[in-house]
């Protein structure tokens, strides 16, 4: 598995990969930090200037742009996955590790680790950008990493489980689909406009939906689900997608 | 077909545990077994489509296998089979020893080129062989090595998309190198090459069997492979209808002499001279192509001079497998 693992890490720093990948989702949370400092009581957006002069003015900032982090995310392993497929690079692989279940394990550990450290260069970015960019529009910031230290911290990380989430979801859908535009369409299909249709319909229904499980989760539980049932149930998501990926994986005949 | 129910034995001499195989320049170490793969009633069926239909494959340790079929025959659903990339409907098979229920247990010496090269466009060709090489826990030395052996070096550092087919296809034959492998698996390794590196091609395959391996190789090229193959597995719709040494393909469809007179109307007078001595007879552009072996040139000269005619020409026209593979698959 280690050798799969740094085999796929090979792959994963080629430019197009850290531009793309990288770049999107750091470009994401800037996009989204910019907006939410602009857009602050303009009348448009939800955040105000007050609330973002709180010490979890950042956290807020950054759960509003989960959903896109998460789109990304989801896009880069579906891609990633897919494209083994379509490229017919995965016999090439298999050959030389015809365990499926290792290779799997380290080509996933690998871009699940890419995606971590996305989040965290794309907080960064987004955190950078806030403090630069804040004190224009007369938000206090000096509460973000110091009480707000905690807050930043804890919201970073929730937003790195759920952004993994998604990942995971990606990697199922890849396989299942094997083509990497129809694995990204039916995820982002999935995740934003139909769940958010299904919950608009029936509120109790998005109680058991995986995509609001993961925001639910990044805003440290919300009026869907609380913190507690969505690491649960959320987990329990991954947990099936994961064991569907590897059941799919280990058995398919491969003819690309 | 007969030739699928009879396995040709090959003759190995075994000698202070060196195996000599006949197809070699000298003897060298190979495997222990004799057949490096062995399949029994091996059949991949999709639906009720079989495209693989219960194949008795046999290639000996230390040969070149040329393996051959129309489009569709079941040639590319064989290789993937023996890989371990798709699971039979029926049968078993063996890879070097080790079941293909265990790829383990072989797919670490075996080396495989599956249908077009596939590798990472955006990544340079030393890269992608640096996947490959990581994966397979192969030292990165070995990337120069091979490198050098398809004659890639110089271009290493190139964008894969930006390679020719050519280029390509010897990236995959590094690819398959990698390993050091005991088994080779090529499918259509000469694709895209231009004339000089076909005849690389087979120079490398030799030089790479006459060092023990065992290459199993489908190709179109079919006079390429009766220049390169020891034995020749000839498949038609999933189904096995000869496997054995090339020669003995090639004597399946008879040697014919072609026989050219001074006159060219004498041709007729040859051609009821050999119909009389019992062979078949086709005229064509003023020649005549008898049916039988080197042995009757002398029998047909002397009956020949004895009528009158003066023979310029009489030459052996050998059959060959592009000839025999058109005949046995009824031209597909």
């Amino acid at each position: 598995m280690l050798r799969a693992y740094r085999s796929e890490w090979l792959k994963l720093r080629r430019p197009g990969m850290i531009l793309g990948g990288l770049g999107a989702m750091a470009g994401f949370a800037i996009l989204g930090t910019v907006l939410a400092v602009l857009r602050a009581d303009s009348g448009r957006g939800a955040l105000t200037v007050a609330s973002l002069s709180q010490p979890d003015g950042f956290a807020a900032i950054m759960q509003r742009t989960s959903d896109f982090l998460g789109i990304v995310a989801l896009a880069i392993v579906a891609i990633a996955v897919a494209q083994e497929y379509s490229h017919g690079t995965l016999r090439n692989l298999l050959v030389r590790e015809p365990r499926r279940l290792r290779l799997l394990s380290g080509k996933l550990l690998a871009i699940l680790t890419f995606i971590g450290l996305a989040v965290l260069v794309a907080t960064g970015a987004a955190l950078v950008t806030g403090l630069a960019i804040a004190p224009s529009k007369g938000i206090d910031t000096s509460a973000w990493l110091a009480s707000g230290l905690r807050d930043t911290m804890g919201t970073t990380f929730d937003l790195t489980l759920a952004t993994l989430g998604y990942g995971v979801f990606g990697a199922l859908l890849g396989l299942v689909l094997r083509s990497p535009a129809p694995a990204v369409i039916a995820g982002v299909a999935w995740m934003l406009p139909l769940e958010n249709a299904l919950t608009a319909a029936w509120t109790s229904v998005g109680h058991w939906l995986p995509g609001q499980q993961l925001a639910a989760i990044v805003e440290h539980g919300n009026s869907v689900s609380t913190y507690t049932f969505a690491l649960a149930l959320g987990a329990g998501f991954v947990a099936a997608a994961t064991i569907a990926s590897g059941v799919i994986f280990q058995r398919r005949d491969v003819s690309a | 077909m007969a030739g699928a129910a009879t396995i040709p034995t090959v003759d190995v001499a075994v000698e202070d545990g060196t195996i000599t195989s006949p197809f070699a320049a000298g003897p060298r170490r190979v495997p222990e077994q004799v057949w490096a793969i062995r399949s029994r009633n091996l059949t991949k069926a999709y639906g009720h489509r079989r495209a693989v239909d219960g194949v008795d494959l046999r290639i000996p340790a230390g040969s070149i296998a040329g393996f051959v079929g129309p489009n569709g025959a079941g040639k590319t659903t064989t290789l993937r089979l023996l890989l371990g990339l798709v699971r039979p409907t029926e049968g078993s098979a063996a890879v070097l020893g080790a079941s293909i229920d265990n790829p383990m247990g072989y797919l670490p010496r075996v080396g495989a080129l599956i249908e077009s090269p596939a590798f990472y466009p955006t990544l340079s060709g030393r890269r992608n062989l640096e996947v490959l090489a990581t994966l397979g826990g192969q030292p990165r030395a070995r990337i120069d090595a091979v490198l050098d052996i398809v004659q890639l070096r110089d271009r290493a550092g190139d964008r894969f998309a930006a390679y020719s087919l050519g280029m390509k296809q010897r990236l995959g034959v590094a690819a398959a190198l990698l390993n050091e492998p005991e088994l080779l698996i090529l499918d259509e390794p000469a694709n895209g090459l231009d004339p000089a590196g076909i005849i690389e091609m087979r120079s490398l395959l030799r030089t790479l069997r006459d060092r023990g391996l065992t290459v199993f190789v489908s190709s179109h090229l079919l006079g390429e492979l009766e220049q390169l193959a020891d034995w020749i597995v000839l498949v038609q719709n999933g189904k096995l209808l000869f496997q054995g040494p090339i020669d003995e393909l090639l004597m399946r469809r008879r040697a014919a002499l072609v026989v050219g007179a001074e006159h060219p109307g004498d041709a007729d007078v040859i051609a009821a001279i050999a119909r009389r001595d019992g062979h078949t007879v086709e005229v064509v552009d003023g020649r005549a192509r008898i049916n039988t072996d080197r042995a009757y040139a002398a029998q047909l000269n002397r009956a020949a001079m004895g009528a009158g005619v003066t023979l310029t020409e009489i030459a052996l026209e050998r059959a060959t497998l592009e000839d025999t593979f058109l005949t046995m698959t009824g031209g597909h």
